[in-house]
């Protein structure tokens, strides 16, 4: 894979455009900056992600509040990379937020000696308000006394190795190890376990300098894409053991992996799996809030909606591109999948007018509606919402009186006719939201890849897995009734041979 | 979303806010052909427009307490002081559902800026209308994103006045700073009205209330 050294104009501008637009009133302005820098970037940009955001603290100089953020996503995610360039933020003024900062990524072994020094010598030398001081003694030297519960505290987070530390009196701390990660996933992880309610630390796959003694200990959580490198760890940290490592997969679910093995390491009182029902029983998939979510691949595409995954990549690959890629996978969000679906539902209609491809983009764009029985499609490429008796343009207010389909039929199951429908196995387009009576689609469950209903439970992962074990093993290994596994083992099997 | 795709809904917000001056909303809809060459610079005018904008609305003393509901990692990153900071937002969140007097911690660890809160984040709700909500009811009422806990600022009245803070309903310009393009008028739900002010000074805060 290609390196890059430094960060491309092109992903400075998005992340630029991101941190700006990011919200900052909502209760998790840290976890929701974050995961709008990470939306649409590349697996090359993602390695270069912490020297892209330390590009952007000097464009923030009239914009306190923002880099303030910016500075706080730096150090919850431990991005050390940037210790430079908030070293030349803090030579031009001493801001409080940047020194903590500075000091909380000071303690990484990715950080350059001369740097830490450098650190060192600015808590020492300079003219900081006491309090302040003494905090920064603390995060930066493991061998500063803490008093007090906010300076234990964060005495114990900083060094979880110290005698003196109280693991329980801090949130459950998380090393990642970087060695051989998938940039992407790697961060897509980190925000999950944020998320969820732990600390994320880095270990990064290359040391620039020895790490502190206490940095690490038994009682932390490591998680890696390279057991193998846990090796160099137990070298520094004799006491640590294999006990306390988790393998992450290479999958694009690693994040939901991550937080499942971080809750069996330290109690599910301590990490929270992020609610998947924040209303998913209310919130419906067609919400604002869920429309342009999910992470569907291709079979996922090629099933729900009725197209040949080969016309995904040649005929409508200008109509309908994917909207993520990561790495040479590449992903459709929820709002394409319904657009492709819809122009396949009227292509099914028997009489029917040819359907525009303006359709695609039209409901790719639309903004979403609190139900499906709220918006009408026309073959057209029309997106209309439902105002009394009337459907009425959403862009234009014109009403509209010739034949409109709701979304709720379109989500229903239907069947192609023609070439399309001839291919082995696409003839009936199971329901979109329930394509079987034990599995859902939402767009914010498993990045909507179909599950069993109740459970985070992919379809397809059941299918593999009975693929690979022999028929009857999937509802016994995952604890399914065995009407459950027999409804949504056809639908996964499908998905893989799609 | 992309950036064309911002900008345009929030011209459109403006353009459909009747309770805007009418040389606003035009002005918003002039943004539109910047918007199709150039939707970046659209919105950093739409965003001066709205706070100029903004900024000549009419204002009234409150007739009431108010108050704003803010996330503990909210709370962590915009209102505590820099060495509270030396703890992550999820220890920190810890501290204070482990204080005996979670509401206090909060106060004991408030920033001492003079103003507590900027002009463009001041949106408050009456307090009677969520005194008496616990934390799943007020995500419920007020459409908050992530769940509780919450920290409540509650701005008496009295303090209010005597800080020299007027308010006015939200409208349209006041979701363009942060972006809010599925804003709505008329309050975040049924029941709930919505105001936002200028800066609201530090001297203004009466307390603070935990809501798990």
């Amino acid at each position: 894979m290609a390196a890059l050294v430094t960060p491309t104009p092109g992903a400075i501008a998005a992340a630029l455009y991101a941190v700006r637009t990011a919200r900052l009133e909502t209760p998790r302005p840290i976890l929701d900056l974050f995961r709008s820098v990470l939306r649409d970037i590349d697996e090359l940009e993602a390695q270069m992600l912490p020297q892209t955001l330390g590009r952007l603290l000097g464009l923030f100089a009239a914009d306190p509040l923002r880099r303030s953020a910016l500075l706080d996503t730096i150090a919850t995610f431990d991005m050390f990379e940037t210790l430079p360039d908030i070293r030349r933020l803090l030579e031009e003024y001493l801001s409080p937020e940047a020194l903590v900062t500075a000091a909380k990524l000071a303690a990484n072994p990715g950080v350059r000696p001369d740097d830490r020094e450098w650190i060192s010598g600015l808590i020492r030398d300079r003219s900081i308000d006491s309090n302040l001081r003494r905090m920064l003694e603390i995060v930066s030297d493991p061998n500063a006394q803490p008093f007090g519960v906010l300076e234990n505290a964060a005495h114990s987070e900083r060094w979880p190795g110290a005698e003196d530390a109280h693991p329980d009196q801090v949130a459950p701390i998380v090393a990642l190890d970087e060695s051989g990660a998938p940039a992407l996933e790697k961060w897509s992880v980190a925000a999950s376990l944020h998320e969820s309610g732990a600390t994320v630390r880095r270990v990064p796959a290359d040391w620039s300098a020895r790490p502190f003694s206490f940095w690490l200990s038994p009682a932390v959580l490591v998680l890696s894409w390279d057991p193998a490198s846990f090796s160099r760890l137990v070298s520094t940290y004799p006491a640590m053991s294999a006990s306390q490592l988790r393998q992450l997969p290479r999958t694009a679910y690693a994040h939901n992996t991550a937080v499942r093995y971080s809750a069996e390491f330290y109690g599910q009182d301590r990490i929270v799996a992020p609610r998947i029902a924040t209303g998913l029983t209310d919130l419906s998939p067609i919400d604002p809030d869920a429309y342009h979510l999910g992470s569907f691949d291709s079979h996922e595409v090629a099933v729900l909606s009725g197209t040949r995954r080969n016309d995904l990549y040649a005929n409508l690959h200008k109509a309908l591109p994917p909207s993520q890629r990561k790495g040479h996978d590449v992903y459709w969000s929820f709002s394409q999948v319904v657009a492709l679906r819809t122009w396949q539902y009227f292509r099914s209609q028997a009489g029917g007018r040819r359907p525009s491809l303006d359709l695609l983009t039209a409901l790719e764009s639309f903004a979403g509606a609190k139900s499906p029985t709220a918006v009408g499609v026309t073959a057209d490429g029309q997106v209309l919402r439902r105002q009394d008796d009337y459907w009425v343009n959403v862009t234009s207010d014109q009403i509209y009186i010739e034949q409109v389909r709701s979304l709720d039929a379109v989500f229903q199951p239907f069947e192609l006719g023609g070439y399309a429908g001839a291919s082995e196995g696409r003839s009936n387009v199971p329901a979109l939201l329930g394509p079987t009576d034990h599995s859902k689609v939402h767009p914010a469950l498993l990045g909507g890849s179909p599950a069993v209903i109740g459970t985070r439970l992919p379809v397809r992962a059941l299918a593999e897995y009975e693929r690979d074990q022999g028929a009857g093993s999937a509802h016994r290994a995952y604890g399914l009734d065995v009407a459950v596994a027999n409804d949504v083992l056809p639908l996964g099997h499908r998905l893989l041979a799609a | 979303m992309s950036p064309a795709e911002l900008v345009d809904r929030l011209i459109r917000l403006v353009e459909d806010d009747d309770d805007l001056p009418a040389k606003a909303r035009q002005d918003a809809k002039g943004l539109r052909a910047v918007a199709v060459a150039n939707p970046d610079r659209a919105l950093e005018h739409l965003k001066t427009l709205a706070a100029d904008v903004a900024a000549n609305l009419p204002v009234h003393d409150s007739p009431e307490d108010l108050a704003k509901c803010v996330g503990i990692e909210n709370f962590w990153a915009f209102y505590c002081r820099a060495e509270v900071k030396a703890v992550s937002s999820a220890t920190y969140k810890q501290l204070v559902m482990a204080a005996v007097d979670p509401a206090q911690q909060l106060l004991s660890d408030l920033k001492s800026d003079p103003t507590l809160v900027d002009a463009i984040h001041s949106w408050m709700v009456p307090f009677t209308q969520i005194a008496s909500m616990g934390g799943a009811e007020l995500e419920s009422a007020l459409v908050i994103r992530h769940g509780p806990p919450y920290s409540v600022f509650v701005f008496p009245q009295v303090l209010l006045s005597v800080a020299g803070i007027r308010v006015r309903h939200a409208l349209a310009v006041d979701a363009v700073p942060e972006g809010l393009w599925e804003w709505r008028k008329g309050g975040p739900s049924a029941g709930i009205d919505e105001f936002i002010d200028r800066d609201i000074s530090r001297s203004a805060l009466g307390h603070i209330e935990w809501r798990l």
